[in-house]
């Protein structure tokens, strides 16, 4: 090595190299915070929601604020969105802690989606076009079928609970299902074999209310989205929504809603009426107490012990039902308290690190729960 | 970050440039004393091709995500065909690198890259037999897509740029077998993809073969300065070690900035060695 190279090599220059290198993990590009400034008063924009405050609709106003705080703070719920709470057909409290601006934004609602599909099965059934929970699903789409003599025994309410039967990977097929686009999804998803009878086990998967959704639009012969926008949208005052729709025109029925979280309000608010909507009745009140009651145990969050109804996840403990969507989207109805309680999150967070799941909603209920004074 | 804050950056970057431009002679009158007597800056026309590996450390702030700072360790691998003249250089280059991130909540995410430029550069002045600045220009695609697989596993992220801006190369012959060569690019012209703010799923449409690539280069747009500014910087230190061989050492720091949809910022540090051989 010629002399010279040597001075460079252990020279000052190196040590300034040494100490640029040091400082790179420090990190130079900013990390911003995750959470706005505390908000939690409902703002007039100029929708039909009546709006209100904790102290008027019978709150402990500090105890709810202390849960606020807590939902604002930086290292709690850091992926969460809005936080609304409503009581006595009022919006009570309202924070979003990403962006005000959020309010008018549409956010994948996820697997709560499934619980709308509930509420429209439960429309079609009330119109007529299909008989009920009882029925088979060949009945409605037996060209779907393959020649499974088993597979036809199956009914709506199998796929309402999550009993199909079918053995679907849930994380397998349902990837495959948008990555081959599928010529037939319910096809696709009817070719599966059985592994064990419909109705024996639950199972669940994107897959049934896919179905479900094929069944009601074939019953009621337009899509679902459109079935719902006539039927549950348009009476609620709901005009901005996504609803996403497969290939093969088959309106996502498990997943692929977009609403705005008041609107997602709103629905809770729908089935805390057992389905009356001023004035109107757009869900029968039979099918809103059939839906909403725990029929199935599930291995899901078993400490805090959720049974599954039609769609709806039911706590009997706490006396209510919940929509659930992943990353933290969720409805929370609790008829004795006149309560519904909803919150939104970002919706494609995995559920090892960053979604919140129902065992922290669950726990943010309790204390919204305990903040009711009367 | 805001725009102001950009604008200081850029407003930062602009004054760098110029004021490199007044102590430009200090400078260069500094590295000639510094110089070994006997070594020239020209030895000569070859051509040469290569392949270097290193490790680097990349920064990702995008304000899509939440304007988090995701930051981790790499991998680079580079391969280059150069040429150099009398009076000119032609240099070739593909770069892969590749970046496991993580953020503050331990959200884990990917950054892969593919980088491929063209530069050509003639040297404008030797102030001394050790000693030459080029200038020219630099045609690159940068392709760099994320992957945040714990914040949003249903979408991909990425900064799609084809630049054309001007490079300066400053080549120290220090020692009659060694050289340092800093180099320093931007761009002044920049046709930019990135993803919308808003995005659905799109169920039962990823049908294609071409997906990733055709999605990572939608809504291109046409740009400069004020909304896309990349400053790369890059010394690279070669021995020749015999007739034809070349060890080759570099270290980079990429810095991209882009406005559209929300900011976005990338830094990179990058040390790497190679081999390259004179054809």
């Amino acid at each position: 090595m010629p002399s010279n190279l040597g001075r460079f090599a252990l020279g000052r220059r190196s040590v300034g190299v040494a100490i640029f290198f040091a400082c790179v993990p420090m990190g130079c590009l900013p990390d911003d915070r995750m959470k706005i400034p505390y908000n939690d008063a409902p703002r007039a924009i100029g929708d039909d929601w009546k709006l209100s405050s904790p102290g008027a609709e019978g709150f402990d106003v500090e105890r709810l604020q202390a849960v606020y705080r807590d939902f604002f703070h930086e290292n709690r719920f850091p992926t969460a969105i809005s936080l609304l709470v409503v009581r006595h057909g009022a919006l009570v409290a309202e924070g979003y802690c990403r962006d005000l601006d959020d309010i008018r934004r549409l956010n994948a609602i996820q697997s709560a989606t499934k619980s709308l599909t509930s509420l429209l099965t439960g429309i079609a059934i009330d119109e007529g076009s299909l008989e009920g929970e009882g029925q088979r699903v060949h009945a409605v789409i037996p060209d779907k079928f393959d020649d499974d003599p088993k597979k036809r025994t199956m009914t709506i309410e199998n796929l309402l609970t999550m009993r199909t039967g079918l053995d679907f990977d849930n994380e397998r097929f349902s990837i495959e299902l948008l990555i081959d686009g599928q010529q037939d999804s319910l096809a696709y998803i009817l070719d599966k074999p059985l592994k064990a009878p419909p109705g024996a086990d639950f199972d669940y998967m994107d897959a049934s209310p896919h179905l479900l959704a094929g069944v009601i639009q074939r019953a009621v012969g337009m899509s679902l989205e459109d079935f719902a926008r006539s039927r549950l949208f348009e009476p609620l005052g709901i005009e901005r929504l996504v609803w996403e729709t497969y290939a093969d025109g088959v309106t996502y029925g498990a997943v692929g809603l977009y609403l705005v979280p008041r609107d997602l309000a709103k629905i809770g608010l729908l089935a805390l009426q057992q389905g009356h909507w001023r004035g109107q009745q757009l869900v029968s009140r039979a099918w809103m107490e059939r839906s909403t009651r725990g029929r199935v145990d599930t291995p899901f969050s078993p400490s805090i012990g959720y049974r599954y109804g039609y769609y709806w996840w039911t706590t009997s403990e706490l006396g209510g039902f919940s929509a659930d969507g992943h990353g933290g989207q969720f409805i929370f109805v609790v008829h004795d308290l006149d309560l519904v309680v909803v919150m939104t999150a970002e919706p494609h967070t995995t559920t090892e690190v960053g979604a919140i799941n129902l065992d922290d909603f669950d726990g943010l209920v309790r204390r919204i729960i305990g903040a009711v004074a009367r | 970050m805001r725009t102001g804050d950009i604008l200081g950056l850029r407003r930062g970057s602009q004054t760098w440039i110029g004021g490199f431009k007044r102590v430009h002679a200090c400078r260069l009158l500094l590295l000639v004393w510094l110089a070994p007597a006997g070594a020239r800056a020209d030895p000569g026309a070859e051509t040469r091709i290569g392949g270097d590996l290193g490790v680097l450390h990349m920064q990702l702030h995008d304000e899509l995500v939440r304007g988090l700072r995701w930051s981790g360790p790499g991998a680079m691998l580079g391969l280059t065909l150069a040429h150099d003249g009398s009076d000119d250089t032609h240099l070739g280059r593909m770069r892969f690198p590749l970046a496991m991130l993580g953020n503050r909540y331990d959200h884990g995410g990917i950054s892969w890259d593919v980088q491929l430029d063209y530069g050509y550069a003639r040297t404008i002045v030797r102030p001394s037999p050790v000693l030459q600045l080029d200038l020219g220009a630099r045609l690159r695609w940068d392709w760099a897509v994320q992957y945040y697989e714990d914040f949003d596993e249903e979408h991909l992220y990425w900064m799609t740029a084809y630049e054309l801006g001007p490079l300066v190369a400053l080549t120290w012959l220090f020692a009659p077998s060694h050289s340092l060569r800093g180099t320093l690019d931007t761009s002044l012209l920049s046709l930019v993809s990135r993803p919308p703010e808003r995005r659905f799923y799109k169920i039962g449409r990823l049908t294609h073969v071409d997906y990733f690539f055709s999605k990572t280069h939608e809504r291109m747009r046409v740009t400069t300065v004020h909304e896309h500014l990349p400053a790369r910087v890059g010394i690279t230190y070669t021995w020749r070690m015999g007739e034809r061989a070349r060890l080759q050492s570099r270290l980079l720091a990429d810095f991209v900035y882009d406005s559209e949809p929300r900011a976005f910022m990338m830094l990179a540090f990058a040390l790497t060695a190679g081999y390259a051989h004179a054809l």
